[in-house]
């Protein structure tokens, strides 16, 4: 306490001299004794004193070519500058009279209009995408200007879906892409792009929808996708006649305006899938790509309930599969495709029908029958064309139909049975296969009360 | 700037070759930028008004070439108003994007030409305020067309008297005295031309610029508190332009400093009559000055010095009212220019850029132990007080840095620890380099069309993308990237001269947000070299302020800006060492000196005083001189034509006047005339004289010469060819005979101070009596066909200050074919010369060496190669040095040593200059003195021991340079030689050489 006392003591002196002194000092100035402070020493941080009137502002200076200098600003223009080859392909393109008539026409200056194509322009995506000696050999080449001509492609540049895919980033960093750039540098992806039909499914409304959508978008941004995208075998896949006419068909564009659709190409499963080098080799497949064009197929593919099942969490899981990969990879499995019998039991209302239910895609979905079709007994049988001939037939597809059916064929017993290795043995049997190609036998599974006493006693055993 | 003639007229056409080139390069970008038009070409246009005409490069300067134009037609109405100037002629703009540092200059001869570099310019250390910069240079280079071209009566008679401004030229000397007869006042001082066009430039942009500029009041206030020279009007052109580290950049700096004086103490009005040249005003800028003011210049000088002392040191009193924050010095001597530094924890090093007298420009290292500097790699194309662009990975242990920087700029990666460099992008024209920790990628402002985009180079930085392009006017600059790789800090310059410093997100800037998330408006005073600090909280950077450049502290998340120095002088360029620790470069008169200090937040800096500011309170008459607004000249108006740039279409007569030549060893008089377009791009010459003589042949008295140049064309037809220089022996190059010839030049690599040219030219000549080459040899034959391709490469270097190279090598291939009497005769001469620097300050040695040799019959004249001789006239207009020719040997005749073949080397020593103070007056003055002493040997013959010749030489020469009329060059020669040849008498040769011009 003593020493408290003490402190504060002393701090009152101090206080009390401090105060004397600055008394004093005032006293001193204000009778003149002490000169006046130097200017700008007041204290603080004085700011130098500058004379100064008001000056030009941008208004002032308005140059009006700020929209031309966005493009001369990009990484694209500065190579154009320096890269020969890029600049005569530019030119090339750019003299061409169907690139000037497309360049003038209403529909690309209401684009130049649109702040996010602009945007896009002026974007490092775009440029590193011009940059790209590959799309600038596609730009300039004449399929390409035949494209730029077509009625149907001043429609799509007009749409203002168009307008929001080329706003979207996702878009852009596929455009950017290695992999993209990779597919433009095909020949036959080039080819796709100057056919005509392509040119109006991508002016089609549901095509615009898809692809202004968020899922198709999200699609975009993935790096397998963008694999797929420049894979030899996409871009084989894509200039087929085959291709051309699905694409082209109505029924696909009800496919593409179809919500589920959308979620299914948005999905990590499937986009999984299509990287897989197996189902890239399906894409590619003569057999598969027939399939494509044909009418039935392309009626499944825009069946609600088909998109609806691949759409499902089962299916997607399913699709992603080491086994089911390895279905697609298989021989057998490309034969069953090619297969009319097969094709036609695809385009089967009936059929079709059962996709759309809950515990056949269940079935399908079970890692048990999947590792059982991937079988190469399996595969043999499925690709048999008797085991065609029964799945296409009305009994069969009425059996399969029912839900005591297919209550069945979901069990565990039933799955148990599938996997075993007697099952096994037996697909490998040829009386077997005998068997399941017999009318009679086709006959009896139609029966539903034998059929089902059928499996309850192989359940039993 | 004002160029000086002719070396401006063969730049400008190089240059305006160039832009063509540009134009052919950025052809497409008519394609992409006329849309919906058709597709057209980029190509040079003119605008033209009744007053003006300005070229640019549509369409990619379809905006900024009209801007310009309304720029130019505002300041010359302003010019009108203060200095009554009307142009002589219609006054030339030339835009040009051909540097990426902003710049501009005008030349008065042949026509009124102003070009501007349209790169954004540096605001380096404050030393360029200003408003946006077109309308600046406008303002500028006005000023130096107002003080050049501006004429009174009798300049006017004499305009007229030879059709034109006659621009002196080495070819006719008497074009010195039509030069100043035409245009009297281009003979002025470079401190006088920039001085006034500074100060009316500060006052036209109301009072931005550096008449009240805080590097001046910088530059002086230093002066007198190291109490050190500041040179009179004589000692600064003669050395304080030639030694300093800011060399040129004094002219403008004493101008601007001593011009603003006499304005303060005399008026504004007394300034505008010394600049004007109106009727009955003094021709010689001087003696209107006498006339004006009533005593000498140098009178008047003294008197500002006087003044200027007590002024500045009132400055430093009130610097000193508050404590002076204390520095320790890191090295003992100023390091000229530097570069922003980082440091390297590692080594204990700071690694920075510098540029200093004596040595060539380089990456270094300073030791914080106080070691002395490491050089570690030359730098190729510094600019001043800037050097380079310079950042650091501390992960990779690797510099980043810039070259060719007043040029395109180049990105290098440099290794520290081997000095080896590698180019990265090339002409990327990317500066203000910052390094993001967080991912390894550059930052950087890159420069193009005018324009400041800031770019992102990932790894492995062989590709930029663009990130935020500014509109133009604004400018960015100073770039650094937080630690932490999430907040990029820049400033920014605005059209209204305004900067502030802007701190964004650069995840946001990547998505394309160029929304500041903190910034500090500075005024009119710069933002400079804002760095993080480690943690980013704050950021540390240099600013005037108070008048004088502090340290300051900027805390982001609070916006809180905080004095932590209060110098005398200036700080710059801080560097966070840790803690409270800073590394700074402190100004002297010396350049640049690094010094370490503590980074305490001050509560009082006082201001200083500005001249400028005093000047504006005593005379505010120079508030009136504020230009206005571009925007206010209504261009639609007043523009006659607006077209392709057509060079021949726009030939016109330059000027037209009498000449006096020499022919053999008579005189011939005759007349010159000289044509070329705006531009220069086409460029004739036809001299006609004649030979009264009587001794004379009366075929060989008339003489005739037509001349032409385009781009890197060029031909000639002679007749008799008579020459200036011929009328002072030896060396005679007017010939007999009618000759026709022509050339081609290309320059294959321009990647300073790399080139590789290549020329090839062919002649034919009829009626010879001599070698063309070799005046002293006799033709055996009087036709000759001759042809010849030249490849050339040189990559040599000098530091700031040098008066010589002083390190680098040449080689040089030189491959002729010959026809003479149905003969053909073919040869091929090598030179090569390598050279590197000694420990003296400027001086070199130099190893130069030729081989050669000609097909023929050894007594065809033709088919040898002589040799002998300085090779100087006693007046002359070649080089100065021509000892090192491969043709000349020193100490016997000219031509003395023939041979069909030879080997021939000399060791060149070329001595330290000396520079000189006060030699002379300030219209002829003694500039330097340079030196050499050399020793040779030449072997001829070598495949025929009969016909073989030796000799050895030894000798010296030494250059008085000298300055006439304040920008003609001359320089006066002696040289002396011995030469030994086994077997003859020794022989000697004394060489006196007076050369014309540059």
């Amino acid at each position: 306490m003593a020493t408290q006392n003490s402190s504060t003591g002393r701090a009152l002196k101090f206080i009390l001299a401090g105060g004397f002194v600055v008394a004093v000092l005032l006293v001193a100035r204000l009778a003149g004794w002490l000169p006046p402070s130097a200017d700008g020493t007041e204290g603080a941080i004085g700011a130098a004193k500058r004379f100064q009137t008001e000056q030009i502002t941008s208004s002032d200076v308005q140059l009006g070519d700020e929209e031309n200098q966005a493009v001369l600003q990009s990484e694209f223009f500065d190579r154009l500058s320096k890269d020969t080859d890029l600049r005569s392909s530019v030119i090339t393109l750019m003299s061409n009279p169907a690139t000037v008539e497309i360049l003038r026409s209403e529909s690309f200056q209401a684009l130049l209009a649109n702040r996010e194509f602009t945007g896009l322009l002026a974007s490092s995506d775009f440029q590193a995408l011009l940059a790209n000696s590959a799309a600038m050999e596609l730009l300039a080449s004449s399929d390409f200007q035949a494209l730029l001509a077509s009625n149907d492609f001043q429609a799509l540049l007009a749409s203002n879906d168009f307008q929001a895919l080329l706003a979207n980033r996702g878009a852009m960093d596929l455009l950017a892409s290695s992999s993209f750039q990779a597919l433009l540098a095909n020949t036959q992806f080039q080819a796709l792009l100057a056919n005509r039909e392509f040119v109006g499914l991508l002016s089609g409304p549901a095509t615009l929808e898809l692809l202004a959508s968020n899922d198709f978008q999200a699609l975009l941004a993935n790096q397998q996708f963008a694999g797929l995208l420049a894979s030899k075998e996409f871009g084989a896949m894509l200039a087929n006649r085959g291709t051309m006419d699905l694409l082209a068909s109505n029924d696909f564009q009800a496919l593409l305006a179809n919500q589920n659709a959308m979620e299914l190409m948005s999905n990590a499963s499937f986009t999984a899938l299509m990287s897989n080098s197996a189902a890239m080799g399906l894409l590619s497949n003569a057999q598969f790509v027939g399939l494509l064009s044909n009418s039935q197929f392309q009626a499944l593919l825009a069946n609600q309930q088909f998109v609806g099942l691949l759409a499902s969490k089962g299916s997607l899981e399913l699709l992603a599969s080491n086994d089911f990969q390895a279905l697609l990879a298989s021989p057998q499995f490309m034969a069953l495709l090619s297969n009319s019998q097969f094709q036609a039991l695809l385009a089967n209302q009936q059929f079709v029908g059962l996709l759309g239910n809950a515990q056949f895609v269940g079935l399908l979905a079970n890692q048990q029958f999947v590792g059982l079709l991937a079988n190469q007994n399996a595969m043999q049988l499925l690709a048999s064309k008797e085991f065609a001939g029964l799945l296409a037939s009305k009994g069969t597809l009425d059996l399969l139909a029912n839900r005591g059916t297919l209550e069945l064929l979901s069990s565990k017993g039933t799955m148990d049975l599938l996997a075993s290795n007697d099952f096994q043995a037996l697909l490998a049997n040829q009386n077997a296969m005998q068997l399941l190609a017999n009318r009679q036998f086709s006959a009896l599974l139609s029966n539903s009360g034998s059929f089902e006493a059928l499996m309850a006693q192989i359940q039993v055993q | 700037m004002v160029p000086r003639y002719p070396s401006f007229v063969s730049a400008l056409s190089r240059e305006v070759s160039v832009l063509m080139r540009a134009a052919k390069v950025l052809g497409l970008t008519g394609l992409l930028l006329t849309l919906p038009s058709p597709p057209s070409t980029a190509q040079l246009t003119t605008l033209e008004t009744e007053a003006i005409r300005v070229i640019y490069l549509e369409p990619v300067q379809s905006g900024l070439g009209p801007y310009a134009a309304r720029a130019l037609e505002n300041s010359l109405a302003t010019h009108r108003r203060i200095f009554g100037y009307e142009p002589w002629e219609k006054v030339t703009l030339l835009l040009r994007d051909l540097r990426d540092v902003g710049g501009a200059g005008a030349t008065p001869v042949p026509r009124d030409l102003i070009f501007v570099d349209i790169a954004p310019k540096s605001f380096a250390y404050e030393t360029y305020p200003a408003n946006e910069r077109v309308n600046t240079y406008m303002n500028h280079e006005m000023v130096h067309l107002v003080a050049t071209d501006m004429a009174a009566k009798r300049d006017r008679i004499f305009r007229k008297c030879f059709l034109g401004k006659v621009p002196e030229t080495s070819d006719h000397p008497e074009t010195i005295l039509y030069g100043y007869l035409t245009h009297p006042r281009y003979d002025a001082p470079r401190w006088y031309q920039e001085g006034a066009a500074v100060f009316v430039e500060t006052w036209m942009a109301g009072g931005i610029g550096r008449a009240q500029g805080s590097f001046d009041e910088m530059v002086f206030r230093a002066k007198v508190r190291d109490d050190s020279l500041i040179y009179d009007p004589l000692g600064l052109a003669s050395e304080g332009t030639k030694t300093d580290f800011q060399l040129e950049a004094n002219s403008y700096l004493y101008g601007t400093r001593f011009l603003t004086w006499l304005a303060y103490e005399h008026s504004p009005e007394k300034l505008v009559e010394w600049i004007s040249r109106k009727d009955g005003s003094e021709a010689y800028y001087a003696r209107q000055f006498r006339a004006v003011y009533g005593r000498s210049i140098k009178e008047a000088w003294d008197e500002w010095i006087a003044w200027e002392r007590p002024f500045q040191q009132a400055n430093l009193e009130a610097v000193r009212a508050y404590p002076v924050t204390p520095y320790r010095d890191l090295s003992p001597h100023a390091l000229g220019d530097v570069s922003r530094a980082f440091l390297d924890q590692e080594t204990g090093r700071i690694y920075a850029a510098f540029n200093y007298p004596g040595v060539v420009a380089h990456v270094g290292a300073i030791p914080l132990d106080g070691s002395p500097l490491e050089r570690i790699r030359e730098i190729k194309g510094p600019v001043g007080y800037t050097v380079a662009s310079l950042a650091w990975d501390p992960e990779a242990r690797r510099l980043y840095y810039t070259t060719d920087n007043a040029a395109y700029r180049d990105l290098v990666v440099l290794d520290p620890a081997t000095g080896k460099s590698r180019v990265l992008l090339k002409d990327a024209r990317i500066g203000d380099l910052a390094l993001d920790h967080s991912d390894g990628a550059l930052w950087g402002i890159r420069h193009f069309n005018g324009l400041a985009t800031l770019v992102r180079i990932p790894r492995p930085y062989d590709q930029w993308e663009q990130v935020h392009t500014w509109p133009y006017g604004v400018i960015a600059y100073d770039l650094d990237v937080s630690p932490d790789g999430r907040l990029l800090s820049v400033s920014v310059g605005e059209i209204n001269g305004r900067h502030a410093l802007h701190v964004f997100e650069t995840a946001r800037l990547l998505q394309g947000e160029a929304q500041a998330v903190s910034q500090v408006d500075f005024g009119t005073t710069i933002p400079s070299n804002f760095v993080f600090s480690p943690d980013a909280r704050f950021l540390y950077g240099s600013s005037y302020y108070t008048g004088v450049s502090n340290i300051f502290r900027y805390e982001i998340a609070t916006e809180d800006l905080q004095a932590v120095s209060n110098t005398e002088t200036g700080l710059f360029r801080p560097l966070p060492l840790g803690g409270d620790r800073l590394m700074v470069f402190r100004y002297t008169g010396e350049g640049f000196v690094p010094a370490e200090m503590e980074a305490l937040p001050l509560e009082d800096v006082s201001a200083i005083t500005f001249l400028g500011e005093r000047l504006v309170d005593r005379h505010p008459v120079v508030t009136e001189w504020v230009a206005g607004s571009p925007a206010s000249v209504d261009l639609a108006s007043r523009v006659t034509s607006r077209r392709p740039y057509n060079s021949f279409a726009g030939i016109r007569l330059e000027s037209a006047y009498p000449i006096i030549q020499g022919y053999k060893e008579v005189a011939a008089l005759g007349y010159h005339l000289d044509f070329s377009d705006p531009l220069a791009v086409n460029r004739f010459g036809l001299t006609a004289s004649y030979s009264p003589h009587e001794g004379l042949n009366e075929t060989e008295r008339p003489h005739l010469e037509l001349t032409f140049e385009r781009y890197n064309w060029r031909g000639f037809a002679r007749l008799n060819a008579a020459d200036f220089y011929d009328l002072f022996g030896p060396t005679k190059t007017g010939r007999k005979g009618t000759a026709f010839g022509g050339g081609y030049r290309k320059t294959l690599l321009l990647d300073q101070p790399r080139r590789l040219d290549l020329s090839v030219g062919a002649a034919a000549y009829n009626h010879l009596d001599r070698l063309p080459d070799y005046q002293n040899v006799e033709a055996t034959f009087d036709e000759l066909v001759t042809s010849n391709a030249r490849l050339s490469f040189s990559n040599l270097r000098a530091s700031l200050g040098a008066v010589d190279y002083e390190k680098g090598l040449s080689a040089e291939g030189i491959l002729s074919l010959d026809v003479v009497n149905d003969e053909w005769l073919r040869g091929l001469v090598l030179n090569f010369d390598v050279g590197t620097p000694l420990p003296l300050k400027h001086s070199s040695l130099w190893l130069r060496t030729s081989v050669g040799g000609r097909s023929g019959d050894p007594d065809n004249p033709f088919a040898n190669i002589f040799f002998g001789g300085f090779g100087n006239n006693y007046v002359d207009h070649g080089s100065v040095q021509r000892y090192r020719s491969f043709t000349s040997f020193p100490g016997v005749e000219l031509n003395a040593v023939g041979g069909r073949n030879f080997a021939k080397a000399m060791v060149d020593w070329n001595l330290p200059p000396i520079i000189f103070r006060k030699v002379g007056t300030p219209g002829f003055y003694l500039t330097l003195a340079r030196s050499s002493l050399f020793v040779g040997g030449i072997r001829t013959n070598l495949d025929d021991d009969l016909l073989r010749r030796e000799l050895l030489d030894v000798g010296g020469q030494i250059d008085f340079r000298f300055t006439t009329l304040h920008r003609l060059e001359m320089t006066l020669s002696f040289g002396y030689a011995v030469a030994f040849e086994s077997g003859e008498p020794d022989s000697d040769e004394i060489m006196i050489s007076l050369k014309i011009l540059r």
